[in-house]
């Protein structure tokens, strides 16, 4: 499948799972992208999620995921997260962004995952950014996202 | 303690069992300054407390909002957090906090318009004043010992 090129108005969600057991927290900072070991993040485009509307079917996905661990976390004897709904925002906003010293992100098509799979990466190569900048990044790539669009998943045969 | 009463201890702070707030004067003697008073302000002293059962538990366990693995943080990055979070003065605020995906702990604070972010990577601090905003100011990063935060440290800690 041929990677695309993504304009600026394209829209652009990412799931978010609470973690297993959360309640509302006033100590927690919600930090949504972690960026483990530098790398990309993944996000669902809207362009290709299917016909109805959009974000149903990104909460779909997301529903789908969370099926997915909770037959995991069952084998394995823990408590699965929660998938609980999608934050969203344009290409372009995400890509607008730099920091102070000039780091930023990149929004790329990643087809290989499939055709909606977008991945949003540090646009600087990690090793000339320090713990400072790129924390910085993970927050501000957290505001430059809406709010979440709350999702609740039907309960699923595996979670009975 | 035990992972699980970590667990509850930090996902069940701020709720209707919270303490209420108590601030109380003791007057107690020193050998250098003769008698002198002491503030002891039991939300704060319970707010740094559950902050510092917080750290303990990503220690062990990690925390991600996303469909991934939660990384914990490192045992270095852990002690320090805790250092940093003892020695703030109760004429600041206590921070949020959350690991970093890194094997870090960030500290943020973000409130009426006063918005700081110190890393915690090991034994190394790396402070961004402002962090995301158009006036972001990265400091100066440095190895904290574990003593009296250094000045520069305490003057971007917003006031209480």
């Amino acid at each position: 499948m041929e990677r695309e090129d993504i304009a600026d108005s394209e829209i652009l969600s990412r799931l978010v799972f609470n973690p297993p057991m959360y309640k509302n927290s006033t100590l927690i900072w919600k930090l949504i992208f972690e960026f483990q070991n530098n790398q990309c993040e993944s996000l669902i485009w809207h362009r290709h999620v299917g016909f109805s509307p959009a974000i149903a079917e990104v909460h779909a996905c997301g529903c789908r995921r969370e099926a997915e661990k909770i037959v995991k976390a069952r084998d394995l004897g823990k408590v699965p997260a929660t998938y609980v709904g999608a934050i969203t925002a344009t290409a372009g906003a995400i890509q607008a962004y730099q920091n102070p010293n000039g780091h930023g992100f990149v929004v790329v098509h990643e087809p290989s995952e499939g055709r909606e799979h977008v991945h949003v990466c540090y646009r600087s190569a990690p090793d000339t950014m320090t713990r400072g900048d790129k924390n910085e990044l993970k927050l501000k790539l957290g505001e430059i996202f809406s709010d979440l669009d709350p999702h609740s998943c039907p309960a699923h045969p595996a979670s009975q | 303690m035990s992972t699980a009463a970590l667990t509850h201890a930090y996902f069940d702070i701020g709720g209707a069992a919270a303490p209420r707030p108590r601030v109380v004067r003791h007057t107690t003697t020193s050998a250098a300054l003769g008698a002198i008073s002491v503030y002891y302000d039991s939300a704060f002293e319970n707010r740094r407390e559950a902050l510092a059962q917080l750290i303990q538990y990503f220690a062990a366990t990690g925390l991600t909002w996303s469909d991934q693995e939660a990384r914990p943080i490192e045992q270095a990055s852990m002690e320090t957090a805790l250092a940093v979070i003892g020695a703030i003065p109760h004429t600041r605020a206590l921070p949020k906090v959350t690991p970093d995906g890194e094997g870090g702990v960030m500290l943020v604070w973000d409130s009426e318009g006063s918005k700081a972010m110190i890393t915690v990577a090991g034994t190394t601090l790396f402070p961004v004043i402002d962090p995301g905003e158009a006036t972001s100011e990265h400091m100066q990063e440095l190895v904290f010992a574990g003593d009296a935060l250094p000045i520069q440290l305490l003057g971007m800690i917003p006031r209480r």
